[in-house]
């Protein structure tokens, strides 16, 4: 064995198997998550180090087909086909080995070196299901290592047998179709011969016959014909689809393997059986959804004002020690720069420390998924499903938190329009805007009015955008995984990582902000900008002059809309100098004019640039008509 | 006699015919392996909202407009 050698290990395999739980397990705290190139598709990447050897892990997105039919998908197959990795892990889930083979069976065809882990054996002892997998390897050609990735057990084996595969450096056998298949196969891989493609030629033959076309390849005319020939005479002789045959061909073969090395007893207990009728069925189901939503709501919000709270104290006690400190420029210094970086802290953190962690312990027992189920009917009144459900009723906290839930959907469409929506949804620093104005002053009757009229706009916003968006109609398919209780230890990893991920990405912008914003307020130039907007504000929205700046700041922190009118108003005191109309006017507007900048950062960092700026240039237009429109109204019965 | 899924009472068997939808859906549902032949046993159906069923020792939710373009026949028990 050489010394210092360095390998690539790349980890695949279907969503729910604890391939998560298997990374973080292998890779201890060296954790890096990245994007793929040009997809918001994450690729986590770290390292470990075996008797000398130092591997590269590579956590690659869960799917269930090798067909480039999502970017999951495509970022899998590139990846593979690109980077060209050592060797894959292929982490199947013991209880459903049927399913996960049909992944198992097409990594196969790529004929890169795979090892198959055989994860959670424990679990589905449990359920009764018993897997030799001495035969499975014999039947796939593969080492096949049963593993317990979430109490580390099989590891060490796993890692090893993967070494050594590696430097045995045999392929795997494929799967062999039948004889008409294999004979289109062998003549579509003789076209193919030019491309130079080596072993990857029969991946290639296969997936020009299966789908419709390649970008990667680009056959001339002469091969098209070819293999629309090939397909013909295939389809001819099974009497089905050709999109149909090569699944059908590769499901028997799994099925085949399945049944050989699968033995099966009554599970032991029928308890998760029953706890999942519980919460499934139409009236205890959404009794128990009710509960864990309040929890999670109140959790979040309770927890984290608590937390708020004590950093306020802590940074105050701290502001006051640095201005002391007698360093040169403390005051600049202190409001440019370390107050920015603070207040990123003290109003994120405390927030979506505790949504991580409650995020990861719902996802990790599957209990997102039966969310889905039971809300999927209603948020069809907005063009969406049940998976987008979460994020949104989220977003009545904090938009950030909603923003980062958005993830659960696989959907790209549907999280762009999600993500859209979620902007528009009265977190709670907006709710604080429309209390303390309307609310107070107003009148309680006035603050459900202006919930209802956003609520409206969400159902009609969201119909319209997945209208724009969508080509075809949606539709819910999911997996619903089995219940179970999550592992702390990997609770907290991933809510660590995640935490991490997400400060580093954000904390720069909502820095940036902080500095213009600062710069604003310290020159001459309010009165200016509150002259450019005077036709706006005025004329237009029927607002007077001074709220200018208090709503621009809004974009910093929304809850300076609030405080920052109190401290502009000339009469010293909201009530005096804003007019009722004026305060349903400038709430509306605060609600859907701007995502902050901490929301702004979220966005980006899960749509892109283009996107997120799409969006809140919409955002803002919208306000602006909206604004309009409400005052034109208002102002027939109102002062 | 074929029906569409979402006719399916629970704890029914059936055997899926054919599907009637767009090519993304029917790719994702192919790779579930939704595949003509294929055993599906309805686990939950209350004849308004998704549906649960089991194909291929896995357990998976439809939406009602997705379960009423997949056609079946229902599985004689032996």
């Amino acid at each position: 064995m050489g010394r210092n050698q360095k390998y690539t290990i790349a980890l695949a395999g279907n969503a729910n198997v604890g391939k998560s739980a298997l990374f973080n397990q292998l890779t201890g705290l060296h954790q890096t998550i990245g994007n793929w190139p040009g997809k918001t598709v994450e690729i986590k990447e770290g390292k470990l180090l075996h008797e000398d050897i130092q591997i590269t892990l590579v956590d690659l997105p869960g799917i269930y087909s090798i067909s480039s039919i999502s970017p999951e998908e495509e970022v899998t197959e590139k990846f593979i086909l690109e980077k060209k990795p050592d060797l894959v892990i292929n982490v199947v889930d013991a209880a459903h080995l049927e399913r996960n083979l049909y992944l198992t069976l097409q990594l196969i065809e790529m004929e890169v070196p795979l090892v198959l882990c055989l994860n959670q054996v424990d679990f589905a002892q449990h359920e009764g299901i018993q897997i030799d997998h001495l035969e499975l390897s014999e039947l796939l050609g593969i080492p096949v290592i049963p593993t317990v990735a979430i109490h580390g057990k099989g590891l060490h084996e796993l890692v090893h047998a993967a070494v050594a595969h590696i430097q045995k450096n045999n392929f795997p056998r494929y799967l062999r179709y039948g004889n008409e298949i294999e004979n289109c196969i062998q003549q579509i891989m003789k076209e193919l011969e030019p491309f130079n493609l080596k072993n990857w030629s029969r991946f290639f033959a296969i997936r020009l016959l299966e789908n419709k076309y390649d970008a990667n390849l680009k056959p001339d005319l002469e091969i098209q014909t070819r293999i629309d020939l090939c397909k013909k005479e295939i389809e001819d002789i099974h009497h089905e689809p050709i999109i149909y045959v090569f699944a059908s061909e590769r499901y028997s073969k799994a099925e085949h393997i399945a049944r050989k090395v699968t033995s099966i007893e009554t599970p032991k207990n029928k308890f998760r059986l029953l706890l999942d009728m519980f919460l499934l069925s139409p009236f205890t189901g959404y009794i128990a959804l009710t509960v864990f939503l309040l929890f999670m709501f109140s959790a979040i919000f309770y927890f984290g004002n608590f937390i708020a709270g004590y950093l306020e104290l802590i940074f105050g006690a701290f502001e006051s020690f640095f201005l002391s400190s007698g360093i040169p420029y403390a005051e600049t210094i202190w409001s440019y720069l370390i107050l920015g970086v603070l207040s990123a802290i003290e109003v994120v953190l405390p927030f979506i420390l505790p949504f991580y962690l409650l995020l990861s312990f719902f996802e990790d027992s599957g209990y997102i998924s039966r969310m889905a189920v039971l809300t999927d009917s209603a948020m069809h009144v907005s063009g969406l499903h049940g998976k987008a459900f979460l994020p949104l009723f989220l977003g009545y906290g904090c938009t950030v938190t909603s923003i980062l839930g958005t993830r659960i959907i696989e959907d790209r469409k549907e999280r762009l329009v999600t993500c859209f929506l979620s902007t528009l949804v009265p977190c709670s620093a907006r709710t604080i805007i429309v209390m303390g104005l309307i609310g107070v002053f107003i009148g309680f009757q006035w603050v459900l009015v202006v919930y209802a009229l956003n609520l409206l706009i969400l159902i009609l916003l969201g119909r319209w955008s997945s209208k724009l968006l969508k080509s075809e109609s949606p539709g819910l398919i999911i997996e619903v995984p089995s219940l179970r209780w999550p592992n702390a230890k990997n609770i907290v990893k991933s809510t660590w990582f995640r935490l991490k991920d997400f400060f580093v990405f954000v904390v720069p912008i909502i820095l940036v902000g902080h500095i213009i914003f600062e710069f604003i307020r310290n020159s001459s130039f309010i009165q200016g900008i509150e002259r450019a907007f005077s036709y706006l504000f005025e004329v237009l929205w029927g607002l007077p002059s001074f709220t200018v700046i208090p709503l621009l700041f809004g974009i910093l922190r929304k809850e300076l809309g609030l405080i920052m009118l109190q401290t502009f108003s000339p009469t010293g005191s909201i009530a005096g100098a804003l007019s009722p109309r004026q305060m349903i006017v400038y709430s509306i507007i605060m609600i859907f004019y701007f995502p902050c900048v901490a929301t702004l950062s979220a966005l980006i960092k899960e749509l892109g640039w283009k996107k997120s700026l799409a969006i809140t240039g919409f955002d803002i237009a919208f306000a602006v008509i909206l604004g309009v429109i409400v005052n034109f109204i208002l102002s027939l019965f109102m002062l | 006699m074929q029906i569409t899924l979402d006719k399916v009472e629970k704890g029914q068997q059936v055997l899926l015919k054919e599907m009637k939808l767009g090519s993304m859906q029917m790719q994702r549902l192919i790779c579930l392996g939704f595949t003509p032949g294929a055993i599906i046993e309805i686990t939950q159906n209350y004849g308004k909202g998704p549906l649960m069923l089991i194909i291929r020792s896995t357990c998976l939710a439809l939406g009602r407009g997705v379960a009423k373009k997949i056609w079946v026949e229902i599985k004689n028990t032996p």
